[in-house]
């Protein structure tokens, strides 16, 4: 008989928690499952995060590292992808101030109210040349990347608003706010774009 | 806003009604049922987020380039080497690499394999896996499978080559004879087929292709696809667009494609209806792997004694290579890994 009959796309939650305590108990499988269960989720997040992909992926195999040499202190969790999201989240943050010499806060500025009139105007004009499901892919790609990381953590991981604001530093209102400008402007494209389908 | 848009944004912006949209064991299901029958407008409001959050997930799906596999191995590689930097780690992976040579020698005919690298400034590069090549020597049509999921049925004399695990940003064959491909859709990777004169890209359809004696055609029966003569650009719109019941086939002198119209039928495309898969019902995981070998002609490692009490229920065919591969290794509790050489299986066996 199999040893697991379970052959979905998902462990279930207890699940998890074994393979945690394993890995903080120095099991090196444990290690390889997380990376293999986890790495491309945090690649997908990373990219809502920074463009860089080098960046992305050097900050995930030194997180790895660094998980592992303070797996002795690591608390426990329910929720490991939650927990890497933000290990990696803080990783890419601290590289970009880094290089870009600004503070997030000025990233924050800078990256969610300037560009949204411009974005909007973007968007009406390339949907008219878009096909169908580019259409939304488009919409996706021309929003701030803080709006498409709500949007990525919200509708595609399940993420409840009150952690996401945890994960981005940011208090419950300014998520919604940030969610609500994200909706407004793919709505009203959405809903004029040609091709419906 | 109008009202009806100020309810879908108050809808989205709640995170019991995506959690109902997208977890299938939402608690939140009985109380979004309620709602919709409380009221005639709620249940058309409900349908449009609804739809809106499931199309939004698949563009995100759509959208996300996936780092290729071997990528992800290569860092898997980087982070053990990093944690234990004076262990051994390089050279178990370079005995690695020779054990799959001597495992894949039974089927050496079918390789070419590429040069073995060494150097440490290679460890870092992506492995280009070895082309295989397969042909058909029988007297009849013969399926294929591939490693993305698509189907080739080939015909007697015709020839196919591709990198072994199609691990590439694109999916590209060789051909030459007449074959009828039954492609996997998958936008992010579009596949294209190389015959002595023309190129055809696809995204995922079914149709036939002929390339031998100098007389080169393509006929579509679901779906469409592009046709280029070789060494035109192929991102330049002189490619010629074939659609369903249509045969594009190459001028005499070589130099131009014309479209006819044509029947729509094709045989082969009937018996790709009946046999498409291989099911196995808690069949030793050796028998399953032997057919997975045979499927892709690609070599399958592992310890047959570790895994000797292995039984697994499973349809192989309908799914790309790796699906398949995650399902097994899931099932029976152990890992996999692709390289140039092949596929090998890892873990401690069942009881």
């Amino acid at each position: 008989m199999p040893q697991r009959p379970n052959t979905s796309n998902c462990l279930p939650p207890g699940e998890h928690n074994i393979i945690w305590e394993r890995f903080k108990n120095g099991d090196l499988h444990a290690l390889e499952e997380i990376y293999r269960t986890h790495v491309k989720s945090m690649i997908r997040y990373g990219r809502k995060i920074t463009h860089n992909l080098d960046l992305i992926q050097d900050s995930i195999q030194d997180l790895f590292i660094e998980l592992w040499k303070n797996r002795q202190n690591l608390s426990d969790t329910t929720h490991p992808q939650y927990y890497l999201f933000r290990a990696l989240r803080n990783k890419l943050a601290k590289a970009h101030s880094r290089q870009s010499f600004v503070s997030e806060s000025e990233l924050r500025l800078a990256s969610d109210s300037l560009q949204v009139e411009y974005v909007e105007l973007e968007i009406m004009a390339r949907e008219v040349e878009a096909q169908t499901r580019n259409t939304l892919k488009h919409l996706l790609e021309q929003l701030p990347l803080r709006q498409q990381e709500v949007i990525h953590l919200r509708f595609y991981h399940n993420f409840p608003y009150e952690q996401i604001a945890e994960l981005m530093g940011m208090n419950y209102q300014s998520v919604l706010n940030l969610m609500q400008r994200a909706l407004k402007a793919l709505r009203k494209a959405y809903a004029a774009r040609p091709d419906r389908f | 806003m109008h009202q009806h848009e100020a309810t879908i944004h108050t809808l989205l912006l709640d995170n019991r009604f995506i959690d109902w949209v997208v977890n299938p064991q939402s608690p939140y299901a009985e109380y979004w049922l309620q709602w919709i029958a409380a009221d005639s407008n709620n249940a058309a409001l409900a349908e449009e987020a609804k739809r809106f959050i499931l199309e939004m997930r698949l563009a995100e799906q759509e959208a996300a380039d996936d780092v290729p596999d071997d990528r992800l191995e290569d860092m898997l590689l980087n982070i053990q080497t990093g944690i234990a930097p004076e262990r051994r780690s390089r050279k178990k992976w370079y005995w690695m690499a020779a054990a799959l040579v001597a495992g894949a020698v039974a089927i050496a005919s079918l390789f070419s394999f590429p040069e073995l690298r060494s150097g440490e400034e290679n460890s870092k590069k992506q492995v280009e896996a070895a082309d295989v090549v397969r042909y058909n020597g029988n007297k009849e049509d013969e399926l294929l499978f591939l490693p993305d999921g698509s189907k080739v049925i080939l015909s007697k004399g015709a020839r196919i080559s591709y990198n072994l695990l199609m691990n590439g940003n694109k999916r590209e064959i060789t051909l030459s004879g007449d074959a009828f491909f039954d492609v996997a859709p998958n936008p992010q990777k579009p596949f294209y087929i190389y015959t002595q004169h023309v190129v055809v890209k696809v995204l995922g359809t079914s149709f036939r292709v002929h390339a031998s004696g100098g007389v080169e055609s393509v006929a579509v029966s679901t779906g469409k696809v592009s046709v280029y003569l070789k060494g035109q650009d192929l991102e330049q719109s002189a490619a010629r667009i074939v659609l369903p019941k249509q045969v594009v086939s190459l001028t005499e002198d070589h130099l131009a494609l014309t479209t006819n119209e044509w029947s729509g039928q094709y045989p082969a495309a009937a018996r790709l209806q009946k046999i498409t898969s291989y099911e196995f019902e808690e069949a030793p995981l050796s028998d399953v792997l032997k057919t997975l070998e045979k499927m892709y002609a690609i070599p399958v490692k592992y310890n047959s004694e570790t895994f000797k009490n292995c039984y697994i229920t499973i349809s192989l065919g309908d799914e790309s290579l790796e699906e398949i591969l995650k399902v097994i290794t899931r099932t029976v509790d152990a890992s996999y890994s692709m390289s140039s050489y092949g596929i090998t299986i890892e873990g401690k066996g069942c009881k």
